[in-house]
């Protein structure tokens, strides 16, 4: 799976230059369009990237990230619809509960093996799918519940603030992830009798792995409830969970900065060929069973490949 | 008057379409260690090979569902031998997952395929076997009765090819050591093939069924990917004999709660008891009878 390269690396630039811009891209072209499509563009490159944390580097796909998603999306939204509370705030408990969720979950199961944590949490996340349509009571079901929005002006601002969520999501993963924690996540993920034999609390690491990766996806749920103004119990199934898995392995596991050109890609690919929208996850499967067979590094072995990484 | 045979009954006939499917995903698990994710969507297939070959073809419901069966378990070989046996020569250790994921990809093919190929209608036949059967005063339709005697053949059929068929003690051999079993001179990627091909037939044939009992449409796979899976965690991974088993324990449970709780939290319920079970016994009911490969 490609050398491991613990310092920083060159080709991570290209993530870098992405960035800057998105950042100045939307104020020179004043499309509101081009705003909402780099909106979902960055929301799923922020999941993709904190599904990462799991799958590329404890080793742990996690089936149910929808859930966490879900349960972050319904916490701010219901605070926001029952008590008035600003979706500003509403993000702070949102992210507790996927945090909390996700340490739960995660303390059951990752102390098997692997294997379980993933049906698991796709069981968890299933379950809450049924919960939130079985109570329409509070969460009105499948007749979708109303969300007050953050602006109720323009694309432009959700943009921006979904940037910011994004870099500073990145930021700290990456620190996280450069340290000595992040050295125990990827000595786990690689051999864990040999993590074990050296002295490290496998438990304790996988489950803080979990948690943080499920605790983004809590804050990007309540953002996208924010954003889209409307819920289904449908966000806590697969089919939120498969595009980010997808655009996790296209990017390239184990590498976090690989999820943003991946992302870019794949979405402003679905814009562009706009019938293509309908085939979506046949797409998705297709590109999985590629990446999977054909490029097991995905998109950053091949940046890699061009801009070569400082050595150690 | 809590109606206790009528329970019993409704349960062994939905646990005989559960037992086909999550048996097949435990010979998976347990022999070729592939955490498969297509169950669910070979089932639907085999409900739509079914229901054209009874309808288009004309042909007699048992030829159909064995012509079904034959199909689904082609289509299971081809899976294995084009899709899989390329994944498996790249992937070390992390060979569960990838397989997990892999398949992921697979079923999202198979079910939006089915949607556009297909259509969202739901596609079902009238009772093949028109008729009702008298148990100690409870009635049942015919067709039912059919399908619970004749899964349970299969079940049967299936435990002495495994017992006392050479290529089925070549099957679980490798489900014990694949790498002791290649020195012996067996071509372990044709046992492969062949367990990947007689879980799709089994997969295939619990489709059919369901088609004939009810209905079925393209996204009738993500159901029973579901139920499979939730069997075969409480079973434990790759028990065969604990799936069969566990199949039961969960349609009696999943009757009960038909019977006693509104619609919609019966699966609710089930996932609780899959918490429970997981929580003080984490390896699954059967668990430590069968090590998987994966586990070494």
């Amino acid at each position: 799976m490609g050398k491991i390269v613990l310092l920083k690396e060159r080709s991570m630039y290209i993530t870098i230059i992405l960035l800057v811009i998105s950042v100045v891209i939307p104020p020179l072209l004043k499309n509101d369009y081009v705003n909402s499509v780099l909106v979902s563009c960055l929301l799923w490159a922020g999941m993709s990237t904190a599904f990462d944390l799991t799958a590329g580097y404890i080793r742990v796909t996690n089936f149910g990230f929808a859930g966490f998603f879900a349960a972050g999306a319904y916490t701010s939204a219901l605070l926001a619809h029952y008590f008035g509370v600003s979706p500003f705030i509403g993000m702070l408990p949102a992210l507790l509960v996927a945090a909390v969720f996700g340490a739960l979950v995660g303390y059951l199961t990752l102390r098997v093996h692997g294997i379980f944590a993933a049906c698991f949490s796709w069981f968890i996340a299933e379950t809450l799918k049924y919960i939130l349509a079985a109570t329409p009571e509070v969460t009105r079901g499948y007749h979708g519940l109303e969300v007050p929005v953050f602006f109720w002006i323009a694309k432009l601002p959700y943009y921006y603030l979904i940037l910011v969520v994004y870099i500073v999501e990145l930021i700290i993963l990456l620190k996280i992830v450069r340290g000595k924690i992040g050295f125990a996540f990827r000595i786990i993920g690689e051999d864990e009798t040999a993590a074990k034999t050296i002295g490290v609390n496998v438990t304790y690491y996988k489950v803080l792995c979990f948690t943080v990766s499920c605790l983004f996806a809590g804050l990007l749920g309540a953002f996208y409830a924010h954003y889209i103004g409307m819920l289904t119990p449908d966000v806590s199934s697969l089919l939120y969970t498969i595009p980010a898995l997808a655009i996790c392995y296209v990017g390239g596991r184990g590498t976090l900065w690989g999820s943003l050109p991946s992302a870019y890609m794949i979405i402003i690919l679905f814009e562009v060929f706009r019938p293509l929208w309908a085939y979506r996850f046949i797409i998705y499967g297709i590109l999985l069973i590629v990446v999977m067979i054909w490029a097991q590094g995905g998109l950053a072995s091949l940046i890699r490949k061009y801009i070569k990484p400082k050595s150690l | 008057m809590f109606p206790i045979l009528e329970i019993i009954i409704a349960s062994l006939i939905r646990g005989s379409l559960y037992v086909l499917i999550s048996a097949s995903l435990a010979l998976l698990i347990g022999m070729i260690s592939v955490s498969s994710f297509i169950h669910g969507d070979m089932a639907m297939l085999g409900g739509y090979l079914t229901y054209f070959a009874l309808t288009q073809l004309g042909l007699d419901p048992i030829i159909a569902i064995a012509l079904t069966g034959t199909v689904m378990f082609f289509i299971g070989c081809i899976i294995e031998k084009s899709l899989l046996l390329p994944l498996r020569r790249i992937s070390g250790k992390l060979w569960m997952f990838n397989t997990f994921v892999f398949t992921l990809g697979i079923s999202q093919i198979l079910q939006n395929g089915a949607l556009i190929g297909f259509g969202p209608m739901f596609k079902g036949v009238k009772s093949l076997w028109p008729g009702e059967v008298n148990i100690f005063g409870t009635t049942t339709s015919l067709d039912r009765m059919v399908i619970l005697i004749s899964s349970i053949t299969i079940l049967i059929l299936l435990w002495a090819f495994l017992k006392y068929t050479k290529l089925g003690r070549a099957v679980r051999a490798v489900g014990i050591n694949e790498e002791a079993v290649a020195l012996f001179g067996v071509n372990v990627n044709r046992i492969y093939m062949f367990t990947f091909g007689i879980s799709g037939l089994l997969a295939g044939v619990a489709g059919a069924f369901y088609m004939v009992l009810f209905t079925t449409y393209p996204l009738v796979g993500v159901t029973w990917n579901q139920k499979a899976w939730i069997v075969i965690t409480i079973a434990g991974l790759g028990n065969v004999k604990g799936a069969v088993y566990c199949s039961f324990i969960l349609s009696l449970i999943e009757t009960l709660a038909y019977y006693t709780l509104s619609a919609g939290w019966q699966s609710v319920i089930v996932i609780i008891l899959v918490i429970l079970i997981l929580l003080f016994k984490p390896t699954g009911l059967f668990g430590t009878e069968v090590k998987g490969l994966w586990e070494r």
